[in-house]
């Protein structure tokens, strides 16, 4: 395997860690975001039930990606969900 | 009938309330609240608390069923009960009918569980995990369909199947397809046509889509919060087309 191959390989092990780490770590504890790569930015999106969470992702990101020996940018894109009131009109079924 | 619905709220040791100030006008829009699981990030008791404390100020009948993150802790029946001594109707394998002025709303909910869709629902082949994943999902449908039954049976004016996981493909719609096993099945599809209900909730997918319908063509609604973008979404059911 090509030192290039190697690399990118390293670094998909290490995104998924990362995801796993967003779902246990109590500093984040949210399943199911998404985490890729682009333009050499590991970039992290989904819904975050609050504020606080989201502002532990890029730590935690960060943290993790050090234990593969990983320095890349961290880019949080992730969201605190609307909780507004609904719209004027219930959907009739 | 004004059905007010959400899934995955999430409420963990951290709450910032902001579901509580919804939740306190929600009497004037909603007849009843149906919560689609994943009331709590990881199904402590503790969650389970202030799950009651966001809901402190809804004035109208509230029916649940528990998601995966209600599971998480492993203490289920204790995240249930919190509930159930706070007037919160858990359903798993259950009905309830609620009386309201506009008629009689029958819901019957299981959490479900994953397997897939179509020709590409796992099958119960294999090893004993294997088997035990898919015939947990079969069983978790059987009980949704006996559940049907009984509401059947109850002279409801309209039927609601409450569930966690979902039913159908269509409201999975922007999920990776990688991961629809893990979402829902087909298997309770099979149960919500064979037995009929007005309407289907579910919650789990976050990045799912609000309108779907089972291969039977009964209105399915993914009223996750992330995809609803607000504290709840109302049907009015009074039509009341039985099924």
């Amino acid at each position: 395997m090509s030192d290039r191959a190697h690399d990118d390989a390293a670094l998909q092990h290490a995104l998924f860690e990362v995801r796993d780490s967003l779902a246990v770590d109590g500093r984040v504890g949210e399943l199911g975001l998404d985490v890729c790569v682009e333009r050499e930015h590991v970039v992290v999106r989904g819904a975050i039930s609050t504020e606080a969470r989201r502002a532990q992702v890029e730590a935690l990101v960060r943290d993790v990606l050090a234990t593969h020996g990983i320095d890349l940018p961290v880019d949080n894109a992730t969201h605190v969900p609307g909780a507004g009131e609904p719209s004027a009109f219930p959907e009739e079924l | 009938m004004r059905v007010a619905a959400v899934g995955d709220i999430h409420i963990g040791a951290d709450t910032d309330r902001r579901l509580a100030l919804a939740f306190e006008r929600l009497h004037e829009h909603a007849d009843v609240l149906l919560l689609a699981g994943d009331l709590t990030k990881c199904g402590t008791p503790e969650e389970a608390a202030n799950v009651v404390a966001e809901l402190a100020g809804v004035t109208v009948p509230v029916v649940a069923v528990l998601g995966n993150h209600d599971h998480h802790a492993e203490r289920p029946a204790e995240v249930a009960s919190v509930l159930a001594d706070a007037g919160v109707c858990v359903l798993e394998g259950d009905t309830t009918v609620v009386e309201l002025e506009s008629g009689r709303l029958g819901v019957a909910g299981v959490k479900g569980f994953g397997g897939g869709f179509g020709g590409s629902h796992a099958t119960a082949f294999g090893e004993p995990e294997m088997k035990a994943f898919v015939e947990h999902t079969r069983a978790i449908g059987g009980h949704l369909a006996e559940a049907l039954v009984r509401l059947a049976a109850e002279e409801c004016d309209a039927r609601v199947a409450l569930l966690h996981y979902s039913p159908t493909p269509d409201t999975l719609v922007g999920e990776p397809l990688e991961i629809y096993p893990f979402l829902g099945s087909q298997l309770l599809a099979a149960a919500i046509d064979r037995e009929g209900a007005d309407l289907v909730l579910h919650g789990h997918a976050h990045a799912g889509t609000h309108e779907g319908t089972t291969p039977g063509g009964i209105p399915v609604r993914n009223v996750a919060m992330p995809v609803l973008g607000r504290a709840y979404c109302v049907f009015d059911l009074s039509r009341g087309r039985r099924r």
